[in-house]
């Protein structure tokens, strides 16, 4: 059977989800990588990121727009044949709690998707508001789960953020409507019209450039002396505490910086799609699958990490292609196959290669000798004795 | 009404499901020092056996029958109880004895969990290849089952009450007390609790240390396999039945302390009861606050969710931590 390939198509959905995998995973990696946080309840956070998508920014644009341009958005639910009969000027009002509502969803969404064509900057203005509330709110949600997590410790802080993500996720995100519709979802309003038809790749333009700011950012947190004390948090807690460091604002830090990096990560991948539903959200998506990509990467390596990101992601579009293939053959879909292949690659990697691709390496700091080096040229003016001291024959 | 018999009875067969996967997971806890994540699948895989029982002795045709208990319950405790030995025997040993840390095994619980689901879905697309191409005309009738079944309609009822309601809680009073013998008026029971105490000290004396654990992974796994065979009369069949059901069994064992088989079974059965009547009273009072008829048994979960945190907070040792005498003779029920 020959199979079409649009490379394009491909390049670009690749690219999206590797963008997208590397924000919450090296998140994941600065808790559980370097600061031993175990957060077994990743899709909580990404999944807050597109729940404030698409519950709080769909009814803070309707608002908006039903205040401020009141005449222009009742000019086009009159205009469509449909919804002019449902939606009277009265209902104005009402707005945005229609528009984060799964009934009014659908009809809403093409007017406000028409709306935003003839206004794109306040599209503009809209999403940069919604994604600083996103990361906002994801890192309020990391305070609070801070509280817990600050006393407990290893397999109780995994089981209370693993219940806790899957409440959340799948019941009250999947059965509770005021929230993102339910069991069906809401459309979001397609802020970024500024790209016209061009919406999807502009906004994987936006998330790959994110992605890279956050590698730079994991970066320099993890080459910083606060990277050097989490690792030091990590590996020896009484010692770290006996040294004076403060390993509660560690830890509350390093959950905050991350949960709201992951909220980041799902607001976007909200934006992305176009809408919103609980379902996109589980645990095998957003929290197997990252742990999965760090320990075949590398624990504790943000390097290593886009490689185990990239690594997976390359075999889920293979099996993506190869599917077509393998469904006549196999009297089941195949994609059960690659989560059954998935369990395997993780418990595999940790009995062969615990450490990863690329393993943990010592931070970056500056070198001893040229510290040395400088000081002794301050301070020691005699050319003689600043030989002796480098032969270690007197000492400073 | 205040009190509402049929939900109690409800509640018998759901609470006797989480208390006997509470305390089963307690006993892999104490053995692996791992908490299990795949252990509520575990349960699905038992509660897929039930309806391979429905399917191969033709109890499909003829309608309820005690035959689904018969032969359910040894099936799913040998097929359960198999996979556990195998994830212990393969996975989990191997791993703790490269000296992986306990996040490194939960991961790979998860895996386990992740496979065995996938595992659960090739096998309901196969059953639903089956029933679809059958000629037979009431095992055509079955094709949704493997997906969204309700297994209750072919258990037995005893005198008007449905046989899951009777049999759950008394599974769970022979296991708990079947524990409590074996594990005091035994030889093995006794090697099993010196093994467990101290494992150094009980191979210098002659216990094999990996045959008890190797048994007590089986034992835990077979439980959890009875304990689908009840869940799947309460609820819907699905190869994710056990994602949401986990946090529950999670709650129970950490009610129970993590430390103790019996508080195991206790904080199971209260997280259950907690559960259903949580939300039965929580739909009665916002029901009359609102005027309107609330629905909220989606949301069991959230009671479980806050006992788990009140527990770690407050008694992070769990109830087995509690001086219950002094808390008794405080309250004024003993002297």
């Amino acid at each position: 059977m020959p199979i079409e390939l649009d490379i394009g198509t491909l390049a670009q959905s690749l690219a999206y989800f590797i963008a997208a995998y590397t924000i919450v995973t090296l998140s994941l990696n600065l808790e559980a990588g370097f600061t031993g946080i175990p957060n077994f309840g990743k899709h909580l956070f990404v999944a807050a990121g597109a729940f404030v998508v698409a519950s709080i920014g769909n009814r803070l644009s309707a608002y908006i727009v039903s205040v401020l341009y009141k005449d222009e958005i009742l000019k086009l639910i009159q205009e469509d044949p449909l919804l002019s009969k449902r939606i009277t000027e009265a209902d104005i009002g009402s707005l945005w709690s229609m528009y984060a509502d799964p009934l009014g969803n659908r009809d809403l969404d093409r007017i406000m998707d028409k709306f935003f064509a003839q206004h794109p900057e306040l599209g503009i203005l809209l999403f940069i508001l919604i994604l600083i509330l996103a990361v906002a709110i994801g890192g309020l949600l990391g305070l609070l789960i801070s509280y817990p997590a600050l006393r407990l410790r290893g397999e109780y802080l995994a089981i209370l953020l693993l219940a806790a993500a899957e409440m959340v996720v799948m019941a009250i995100g999947y059965y509770w409507k005021p929230l993102v519709g339910g069991t069906t979802g809401l459309f979001l309003p397609r802020y970024l019209a500024v790209f016209g038809q061009k919406v999807i790749l502009g906004v994987t333009v936006l998330l790959i450039l994110a992605a890279v700011a956050m590698y730079l950012y994991a970066q320099r947190i993890a080459n910083s002396p606060a990277g050097r004390m989490m690792r030091a948090v990590r590996d020896d807690e009484l010692a770290a505490a006996s040294l004076g460091k403060d390993i509660a604002k560690v830890r509350r830090d390093v959950i905050i910086i991350s949960s709201a990096m992951a909220a980041l990560a799902g607001a976007l991948i909200a934006i992305h799609t176009g809408s919103v539903v609980s379902t996109h959200y589980q645990r095998f998506s957003w929290t197997f699958i990252p742990w999965a990509m760090m320990i075949v990467g590398g624990v504790a390596n943000n390097s290593g990490v886009v490689v185990g990101v990239a690594i997976i992601m390359i075999l889920q579009k293979f099996v993506d292609i190869v599917k077509p293939m393998l469904a006549p053959v196999v009297p089941f879909d195949p994609v059960w196959l690659y989560q059954i292949g998935l369990g395997l690659v993780i418990i595999l990697m940790l009995y062969m290669r615990p450490q990863g691709i690329i393993p943990e390496k010592p931070s970056r700091t500056v070198n001893f000798e040229e510290i040395f080096e400088d000081v002794l040229e301050d301070k020691v003016e005699d050319e003689q004795a600043k030989k002796m001291i480098r032969e270690g024959r007197a000492t400073p | 009404m205040v009190l509402n018999v049929q939900l109690f009875l409800d509640t018998m067969a759901y609470a006797s499901v989480l208390g006997l996967l509470s305390m089963s997971l307690t006993l892999t806890y104490i053995v692996s020092r791992v908490p299990n994540f795949a252990h509520a699948t575990f349960a699905a895989i038992g509660s897929y056996m039930v309806l391979i029982v429905v399917w191969l002795l033709g109890i499909y045709k003829t309608g309820p029958s005690w035959g689904v208990y018969y032969a359910s319950l040894p099936l799913s405790f040998i097929v359960v109880g198999a996979v556990a030995l195998l994830q212990y025997l393969i996975v989990l040993r191997p791993l703790a004895k490269k000296g992986i840390s306990i996040d490194g095994l939960m991961i790979a619980t998860l895996g386990i969990d992740i496979i065995l689901v996938g595992l659960l879905n090739i096998s309901a697309d196969f059953l639903e290849e089956i029933f679809q191409q059958s000629p037979d005309k009431d095992l055509r009738k079955l094709v949704t089952y493997p997906r969204s079944g309700y297994l209750s309609s072919y258990e037995p009822t005893i005198m008007g009450v449905t046989a899951s309601s009777i049999l759950g809680p008394l599974l769970l009073v022979v296991s708990t007390v079947g524990f409590y013998l074996f594990l005091t008026r035994t030889k093995f029971g006794t090697a099993m609790r010196a093994a467990i105490e101290n494992p150094q000290l009980a191979e210098t004396l002659g216990i094999n240390v990996n045959l008890v654990y190797s048994i007590s992974w089986f034992i835990a796994g077979g439980l959890a396999g009875i304990a689908g065979v009840i869940m799947v009369m309460t609820t819907k069949l699905n190869p994710t039945m056990g994602w949401l059901l986990i946090v529950s069994v999670f709650a129970g064992s950490i009610v129970g302390g993590l430390g103790s088989l019996f508080w195991g079974a206790v904080g199971g059965l209260l997280i259950g009861f907690l559960e259903q009547f949580g939300v039965y009273y929580t739909q009665i009072i916002l029901g009359a606050l609102t005027g309107e008829t609330v629905s909220l048994g989606n949301y069991r979960q959230v009671f479980s969710l806050g006992a788990i945190v009140v527990m770690l907070l407050v008694a992070p040792q769990g109830l087995a931590s509690l001086n219950w005498g002094k808390i008794l003779s405080r309250l004024g029920l003993r002297r």
